[in-house]
């Protein structure tokens, strides 16, 4: 199976990260406390009045601002580092978690296929497009939230080096949209506009096929309203294109559900989803 | 003169020249630090929409470590000023 069929994340790659992040927000921590006594000690030593006009154009008072302009600058920059690290420990548990779940699922599904079915060549090597429809192709530089105030985002790239860690490989995820448009079309949208190689491509680049993905980082989540599951959705979103039944936004089957019925309401068609067009005329993927 | 000559040893002996010191090596260790930030951003296999809007915040906090060495350097300079004209005071 290529790269491209599956989609990863390098466990050990985001904990070196957070390792990174913690050690970083430590060390920041730690200059804004030195600066604060710094600062401390050079308004403890020399009474103001006389710091203020000691030596004319160069103050001693200018210093001293300028020491504790550094300090409340390295305060906001470890405060900062350090949510990071807590969000960023969040989205390494739930790959985790969805690494575990679907290790699983694929046992099984090994298992049941061992059982009942002689063994046999490999069963697909398709892109983008397997699955059905025309297949797409592009790189990907973003994604944003359905629904959501955030605009697509930039920067990054989505190569996706081998790595000891694979989670919702292609096959999987197909069978989720499978499920949910079985969903969907009971519900009444007709077969037609259901284009499963859109949604695949959607879900790639929105969660890369965690179905436990969470954005903590753009202003949705800011909102206290973060961009969660395998096409990103805000709660806000999904509640109000969820269909009876289906209320689970971390379920992959509910999630696209959701999800299709806001990219059908908004943009008439998957084909029309600003990153799926785009990616058809030769470009990058956008978030939708 | 007391007073003043204990100013005077804080300025040039014990005191400002010591800070100015302990200020350029805090400088030092948040640019070292802002490069490993940024390496570490960009050596992690990670991909997606949170993967992507994380290495956006990450460029938001480089440039803040940037802003932070830049108020270190800044108070740097002022303390090693206030230093060498207290030298010649």
């Amino acid at each position: 199976m290529a790269a491209g069929d599956q989609y990863q994340v390098d466990i050990a790659s985001v904990k070196t990260l957070i390792r990174a992040w913690e050690k970083g927000s430590e060390e920041v921590d730690a200059i804004s406390k030195e600066l604060s006594n710094i600062h401390d000690q050079l308004t403890g030593c020399i009474p103001s009045a006389l710091s203020d006009g000691l030596f004319g154009d160069v103050t001693l008072a200018e210093s001293f601002a300028k020491v504790a302009d550094a300090a409340s600058v390295a305060r906001a920059v470890a405060a900062g580092l350090a949510q990071d690290t807590a969000s960023l420990d969040a989205n390494l548990a739930a790959y985790v978690e969805t690494e575990a779940s679907v290790e699983a699922k694929l046992k099984s599904i090994k298992k049941h296929h061992d059982g009942v079915t002689p063994p046999h060549g490999p069963t697909h090597t398709s892109g983008h497009g397997g699955g059905g429809g025309s297949p797409r192709h592009g790189s990907s530089s973003g994604g944003s939230s359905p629904g959501g105030g955030g605009g697509p985002h930039s920067g990054g790239s989505n190569t996706q080096p081998p790595g000891p860690a694979q989670y919702a490989n292609q096959a999987q995820v197909e069978s989720w949209i499978d499920q949910a448009f079985q969903a969907l079309e009971a519900s009444g949208v007709p077969a037609s506009e259901l284009d499963k190689a859109g949604v695949l491509l959607i879900i790639e680049h929105e969660s890369s096929g965690n179905p436990n993905a969470i954005n903590n980082w753009d202003s949705n989540a800011q909102a206290g309203d973060p961009s969660r599951g395998l096409m990103q959705v805000i709660g806000t979103t999904f509640d109000e294109y969820k269909l009876p039944g289906h209320d689970d936004i971390y379920n992959p089957v509910d999630n696209i559900v959701a999800g299709v019925r806001y990219a059908l309401s908004r943009y008439g068609s998957i084909q029309n989803v600003p990153g799926v067009k785009s990616v058809d005329n030769g470009g990058s993927y956008v978030g939708y | 003169m007391g007073f003043l000559d204990d100013i005077y040893n804080f300025l040039t002996d014990a005191g400002l020249g010591n800070v100015a010191l302990e200020l350029e090596r805090l400088a030092d260790q948040a640019n070292r630090l802002k490069q490993e930030l940024a390496a570490a951003a960009s050596s992690a296999h990670w991909s997606g929409a949170a993967a992507n809007a994380f290495r956006a915040r990450a460029k938001q906090r480089e440039d803040e470590v940037a802003q932070l060495v830049g108020a270190l350097d800044s108070a740097h300079s002022a303390v090693s000023a206030a230093y060498s004209l207290a030298g010649v005071f």
